[in-house]
Order: structure tokens, then C-alpha cells, then sequence
């Protein structure tokens, strides 16, 4: 259904980490700078209105130089610095670290590849799942109440179990695909927000008229249609909404995000406030996302434990459990007098 | 009455016991010790995006939570499955001790069986009991 989702080279691990940490460096240094010049220059136009307004009048002491540079100080030491610690804020999720469990569930799918046919053989990869059908072969030697049981209430349902199995494991497995997918466009987009963020301030340089920087966040994963089998046979709440991994790969792992956000203003400080609310709105949306992910896996977590509740309390077999064949309780007496014999 | 078995009868039960189940229930604990191994720990997986109660500033991660929801629940459902077996092989084990029991001549007739080399062959692994320790010895399932 889905292939591997691998993360971009220059999203992934160091790369993006040093990445991150320059930009927002670099963020940071053109922020300090274009604010002194925007002060500079404000400071002029207001002199000279003050001078228009006031013709052949003399201005009083102006700012002594020390406090002026006092000024330039905090600017370049204390107006910017959130910067960078912000953005390091989104050094994590690394993608790649979630691939140890999406490993293990396609690991454990391997093992349980293979399907039950209607006369109930069991046909999968594994030599050892194969052995469910020696069992009925050897069992057919055999006649009897216990006999019945053991096959119609423990091996039959145990054949069926097995590709139940699977498929809830590729479906959990889909939605943490799904959340490494949302972890790569996260960086993706803090990146483009750097870069953004970095134009709208170089913008203003020379005083030029400042421009539209539009940016947007991310693209939301596609939620499954695909599914509808599962929520059929297993009784998943009906409100539950499972991601669609390989709907969500077919838009593209890095799909353009609609760019809603315009982070262009005519100071670097209004830029700066800007960059600030599009940082808040990227942890929104990508909450928004997760939020998808966890419900879904909740969803599928209810679904697994009220099916296993249910047939484990009563021993019978359920979608992913099977019963005590009665064998189990018998006495020996009870075993030997004919409700297990050899078949005649 | 006791009914009437045969060496061969008894080996049947024998092979499903000792040689199938086990190797049947080794599929479900490999799958679980899989499951709930060293690989389950993945706490720093996902983004802390939620506060742990609300108003706090120290963050968890609701994604992390319900991974640990599912993940649990695959890791007790493969230890149902790979025990039921394994009680299952437990049935046949008595069964056939019960009719060995019964009758002296019974557990004469199975060993003369088991051990004629025409009926079985003990130094093929795929037909004995798996060896302990073994790949395909079901050994314990992962503490929950």
C-alpha cells in the first residue's frame, strides 16, 4: 500500500540541525542590523520635520553619544536574542527517530504475511504458522467432543487471527508513517520560514519599500477511504478517522503548503513579530496534525482491547484471541471414556 | 471403557504437542518480545505537544501516549496468543498421559513407536521438540 517513507537528506539529522542553527544566526544578525538602520533613519525623518516645522529654530542638545550607543547595545543584545533559541526549539522531532518502531511493526508484519483459505488451511511465509495445518492433519486421527472443540473453537480461529493480525499491525504502523511524514514537512517548513523570514528583513535594506514574503505552514496528511474493511469486520468506533499513508505520499512527501502568512512589514521589528506568530502558528497546525495521529491510534487502541475483553471473558475467539480448547480442563477420566478416541 | 489406541494414534498427539504448538506459539512471543523490547522505548520519538496537566510547562506527547495505548495492547494480544497455544499443547500433553496412564500397555505401545527408527527419526530437528534456547524455542514472552 505505501512505500518506505524516507526523510530528505537536508531534513534529516546534522544537516538539517546545522542548517537551522546558521539561518536563525543569520536571522538574528539582520534582524540587530536593519533595526539600527531603521532607527537611523526614523531619527532623520523626524529631525526633519521637527526642522521643517520649526524653521530658524535652533534643536536642543541632542543625545549625548554614550546613550546612544547604550541604545545600539541593547538592540544588538537584548532585542533579538529569542531568536535563535526559538528556532532550536524545532531541532526536534528528528523523523528518523521513529524509524526503530515503524521497523519492528513491518518486522512482526513479515511474520505473520499469509492468509487462511475457506477450507482452512493456512497458507504465509512462515514455515512455522505452516505448522497449524500439520496440527489438523494429525488431529484427524482423532474423534470426539474435545476433538470438535479444539479445532472449532482454538486452531480454526487461530488461522483466522493471524491475518487479523497483520493487518492491524500495518494499519497502527500507517499512522506512525503518517507522523513521520508530519515531522518532515515540520522541518521542511521551519526552514522555509527561515529563509522567508531572512528576505523580509534584507528587504528593507536601502530603505527599499517592503514586499509580500508569503509562507505557509503545512499540507494535512490524507485521512483513509481505504479502510472501510477494517472498520467493518472489527467494530472501530464509527467516529474514528484513520490516516491514509499512501494517500498522503501520493500528494507528495513535500507537497507546497498553501502560503497564507505574509511575513513582509516596513521595520525589522514588525518582522520580527511576525516571524514569532508564524513560529506559534506552525505549532498550531502541527498539533493539529498529531492530534490525528494520536486519536487514530487511541481509536485502534480501544478497538484491539474491547474485542480482546470481550472474547477472552467469555473464551471464545474473537478477531485477535482465541479460546482454551476445552481439552485444557478435562479430567483424564472424562478423556478416556470417548470424548477423545482415536477415530475409528 | 477406555478406548482402543495405537502407538501411531499417540504419536499424533505426541507431534502436536512437542514439535507444532511450541513452534506455533514461538511466532506470537517472538513478535512480542519484538514488540515490547528494547525498541518500545520511544519516549523521544515524538513531539512533547502537550502539557502533562493542564497549565503546566513541563510538555509531553499525546502521540506518545497512544502509541504506548496500542502498542501495549499488541503486546498483551500476542502473549494471549502465544500462551493459549502453548496451554493448548498443554491439553494434548495430558490427553496423551491420560491414556498412557491408564494403561501400562499404552505407554509401552507409544515408546516401541517413538522409538522405531521406520517411524520417526530423533536427529531431525524440524521433527523434535524445538531445543531449548533455540531459534524456534517459544521461550517467555517480554515483561508487560
Amino acid at each position: 500500500m505505501s512505500g518506505e517513507v524516507t526523510t530528505p537528506a537536508d531534513l534529516a539529522g546534522g544537516t538539517y540541525d546545522s542548517t537551522v542553527r546558521q539561518q536563525a544566526q543569520k536571522l538574528h544578525d539582520e534582524l540587530v542590523k536593519q533595526t539600527l538602520e531603521d532607527i537611523e533613519s526614523w531619527m532623520r525623518a523626524v529631525e526633519n520635520e521637527w526642522a521643517k516645522a520649526h524653521p530658524g529654530e535652533q534643536m536642543g542638545p541632542p543625545i549625548p553619544p554614550e546613550e546612544v550607543e547604550g541604545y545600539r547595545g541593547k538592540v544588538r543584545t537584548e532585542y533579538f536574542e529569542w531568536v535563535v533559541p526559538a528556532f532550536e526549539k524545532c531541532l526536534k522531532p528528528d523523523p528518523d527517530d521513529l524509524n526503530p518502531v515503524i521497523d519492528t511493526l513491518r518486522k512482526i508484519e513479515g511474520m505473520f504475511e499469509g492468509s487462511a483459505d475457506t477450507a482452512g488451511n493456512f497458507t504465509g511465509a512462515s514455515a512455522a504458522l505452516g505448522r497449524i495445518n500439520d496440527v489438523r492433519t494429525e488431529m484427524s486421527g482423532w474423534e470426539g467432543s474435545f476433538k470438535d472443540n479444539f479445532i472449532d473453537n482454538f486452531l480454526t480461529p487461530l488461522q483466522s487471527v493471524v491475518p487479523n493480525q497483520r493487518k492491524l499491525l500495518s494499519v497502527v504502523r500507517e499512522q506512525l508513517e503518517c507522523n513521520k511524514i508530519i515531522y518532515i514537512r515540520f522541518r521542511k517548513a521551519v526552514l522555509e520560514l527561515l529563509k522567508k523570514s531572512i528576505d523580509a528583513t534584507q528587504m528593507l535594506n536601502n530603505a527599499r519599500d517592503p514586499k509580500a514574503e508569503l509562507w505557509g505552514t503545512l499540507v494535512a496528511c490524507a485521512l483513509g477511504t481505504a479502510l472501510g474493511a477494517v472498520t467493518g469486520g472489527w467494530g472501530l468506533a464509527a467516529t474514528a478517522v484513520l490516516l491514509d499513508a499512501g494517500g498522503t505520499l501520493a500528494q507528495g512527501l513535500l507537497p507546497n503548503p498553501p502560503e497564507t502568512n505574509d511575513l513582509g512589514a516596513p521595520t525589522a521589528a514588525e518582522v520580527a513579530v511576525k516571524v514569532s506568530q508564524a513560529l506559534s502558528k506552525l505549532d498550531g497546525d502541527t498539533f493539529e496534525q498529531e492530534k490525528l495521529v494520536a486519536d487514530a491510534l487511541n481509536a485502534l487502541a480501544t478497538m484491539v482491547d474491547d474485542n480482546r475483553a470481550k472474547s477472552i471473558k467469555a473464551n471464545t475467539p474473537g478477531n485477535f484471541s482465541v479460546a482454551e480448547p476445552k481439552l485444557n480442563e478435562a479430567t483424564p477420566k472424562q478423556i478416556t471414556d470417548g470424548s477423545f478416541r482415536p477415530a475409528s | 471403557m477406555v478406548a482402543n489406541v495405537t502407538g501411531g494414534d499417540l504419536y499424533h498427539l505426541w507431534r502436536v504437542s512437542e514439535v507444532h504448538l511450541p513452534r506455533v506459539a514461538d511466532v506470537f512471543y517472538d513478535a512480542n518480545r519484538l514488540i515490547g523490547g528494547p525498541g518500545k522505548n520511544s519516549g523521544d520519538s515524538f513531539r512533547d505537544n502537550t502539557p502533562i496537566y493542564p497549565g503546566s510547562s513541563v510538555m509531553t506527547s499525546s502521540v506518545a501516549a497512544a502509541w504506548e495505548n496500542v502498542r501495549s495492547g499488541i503486546q498483551a494480544m500476542t502473549e494471549q496468543l502465544g500462551s493459549t497455544v502453548l496451554d493448548a499443547a498443554q491439553g494434548v500433553r495430558e490427553a496423551r498421559q491420560a491414556y498412557i496412564e491408564t494403561d501400562t500397555a499404552n505407554a509401552a505401545k507409544f515408546d516401541a513407536y517413538l522409538h522405531d527408527p521406520v517411524n520417526h527419526d530423533f536427529s531431525d530437528p524440524g521433527s523434535n521438540p524445538p531445543a531449548p534456547g533455540s531459534a524456534d524455542d517459544p521461550g517467555t514472552p517480554a515483561p508487560e
